[in-house]
């Protein structure tokens, strides 16, 4: 007579089952048990009787287990199908209350940003598009599409006023090993760039321009939008081929970018483990920041945009100086590699988040000050990662 | 590592890749999962839920995903799509009467957005049967010229006698690489 003995229940979802594992003679095996009837209404009582009765490895001692289960199944069945990440939500900042869920993007959204104004958002998703988004209707305005990688990071630029014209900057991959950070110049209304002769066929009609990407195999590249060549009419909004300026610079992938206050500068982050200022309008590289010793995931411009600084896997940030290139305080405290940084609104604060699971508040004396002074250590649990 | 390759990572491991097996019940999905991982054969019973099986082909790790086919689990098919990188479509050449039931099926997998561009691989299996449709018959039936969204390939195999599936596997391989 052999040995039977039932070692554990496993769970499996679709189709809902449960799978017994047990042991005969020293050796483990397993019989999975469909439950395709089980749904809201059934009685899992009479289940669980029906259970005992065709399995003879289980008894009727296991009821409450099984019981258990057949819950969590349940539980599992009411929740939606569709939990993609393809939809982020918008919420009211004043009441807390959910104000919209804008759909759209079919794969992880990984940047996100209001403008100056706070009426368009726009987000950079690994679906290789990134989206505009009317905060008020909830609405996609526009779709950016072209990249041929993950967007990892998308940004309107502060020009604001009555300009009614706004960047967009979204990394792309377009080679293997490749990434491209290009600057999209879109045009809100009848306004030409640099002399171009736009055709806008309504007003608030976007234009799109179109960057042409110049390709090199393992060269990464920041392209700006200089020239637009001929404008396009399709589908009823403009699109533009431009001509990119290509400056090349970093020699690994480029991971985040962000532009001034006044959106005459940029800075890109990157692998290699420097980052660089340009000039929005030259697309010529100002400084090299030269220090970190790992990539930097991050950059963040304070509000006057007289600093820099920088998030590194090598666990510090670093503050620099957007005049000079200077680094001008290295910020170590945190245990672990830095994802994420940023200045207050007033530029005399200034936040890291860290894979150690904790956010750092850091002070400034004032934003033009060259010493920073570790003010608070604050860990608060699990703010860190995502 | 930084948040974006720790993002990308969670995503995909390099050189790995997951195929969903699937088909209408008795089309023999199970059996072709056994004979490429080289197992016994000869006691294959109906199966219930999923088997999965991982195999390393060409420095690829493939991570093979073989879903019952019985009409009552065929709604949870779709529970699997996520994330799939080859479709491996599995028809019993012999099974006339059914051809069609096969064929709208896998439309509604071609149809769905999560499947969308996946290069699609039919096995016209149980060619070792006297009258089985051919692969060019069922290409036919199943109207494949038409699917122009995806790289897509018919191939007649048996797989109890082990004939056709590595000129199958060949091209699914091409497709990943």
């Amino acid at each position: 007579m052999s040995q039977v003995k039932l070692k554990k229940f496993l769970l499996r979802y679709y189709p809902p089952g449960i799978i017994l594992q047990y042991e005969r003679d020293g050796v483990m095996k397993q019989k999975p048990v469909d439950l395709l009837d089980l749904g809201p209404g059934v009685d899992i009582e009479a289940l669980c009787s029906q259970v005992i009765k065709q399995e003879p490895l289980v008894s009727e001692n296991r009821r409450p287990a099984l019981r258990q289960l057949m819950g969590r199944l349940l539980e599992k069945m009411a929740e939606t199908q569709h939990h993609s990440f393809s939809l982020f939500k918008l919420w009211d900042v004043e009441t807390g209350m959910e104000r919209a869920s804008l759909l759209g993007h079919k794969a992880e959204i990984v940047s996100l940003n209001f403008n100056t104004t706070g009426d368009l958002i726009i987000t950079g998703s690994f679906d290789h598009d990134s989206r505009i988004w009317d905060v008020r209707t909830g609405r996609c305005v526009h779709t950016l599409s072209g990249h041929r990688g993950e967007v990892s990071s998308t940004q309107f630029n502060h020009a604001g006023k009555d300009e009614p014209c706004f960047h967009g900057a979204g990394a792309c991959v377009n080679a293997p090993l490749c990434l491209q950070v290009c600057t999209c110049t879109l045009v809100l209304a009848p306004l030409c760039l640099q002399g171009a002769h736009a055709c806008v066929n309504a007003p608030l009609c976007l234009q799109v321009c179109k960057c042409t990407l110049v390709l090199a195999p393992l060269c990464l590249q920041v392209c700006k939008c200089t020239l637009v060549l001929a404008p396009l009419c399709l589908h009823g909004a403009c699109v533009c081929v431009c001509v990119c300026v290509c400056v090349c610079g970093h020699t690994d992938e480029v991971l985040d970018v962000a532009f001034d206050a006044a959106g005459s500068s940029f800075v890109s982050a990157s692998a290699d483990g420097t980052a660089r200022l340009y000039n929005t309008n030259t697309g010529v590289c100002a400084h090299t920041l030269i220090g970190h010793e790992g990539e930097i995931s991050k950059v963040a411009y304070n509000p006057q945009g007289t600093r820099v600084i920088t998030a590194s896997s090598d666990k510090t940030s670093r503050i620099w100086d957007t005049q000079t290139g200077e680094c001008l305080q290295i910020l170590e405290g945190h245990q672990d590699e830095i994802f994420s940084c940023a200045f207050n609104y007033e530029g005399d604060f200034i936040i890291t988040g860290s894979k150690d699971n904790t956010c750092r508040i850091w002070k400034a004396a004032t934003a033009t000050s060259q010493l920073l002074h570790e003010h608070a250590v604050a860990s608060r649990g699990t703010t860190g990662m995502l | 590592m930084g948040l974006l390759s720790l993002i990308r990572s969670l995503k995909k491991k390099e050189g790995e890749a997951r195929i969903l097996v699937l088909g209408l019940d008795n089309a023999g999905k199970t059996t072709i999962l056994k004979c490429l991982s080289e197992e016994d054969i000869t006691t294959i019973t109906p199966t219930q839920g999923f088997n999965i099986k991982s195999l390393t082909r060409d420095g690829f790790n493939l991570k093979i995903w073989d879903i019952g086919g019985q009409k009552s689990i065929r709604p949870y098919w779709r529970n699997y799509f996520d994330a799939t990188d080859a479709l491996v479509y599995v028809i019993d050449s012999f099974d006339r009467k059914r051809i069609v039931e096969s064929g709208s099926e896998l439309d509604i997998i071609l149809e769905e957005e999560k499947m969308k561009g996946v290069p699609l691989i039919v096995f016209a299996n149980k060619q070792d049967l006297v009258g089985a449709m051919s692969a060019d018959e069922i290409a036919d039936e199943l109207n494949l010229v038409a699917i122009r969204d995806r790289p897509w390939q018919i191939q007649a195999c048996s797989a109890k006698e082990g004939s056709g599936l590595t000129e199958g596997m060949e091209w699914l391989m091409k497709m990943l690489k």
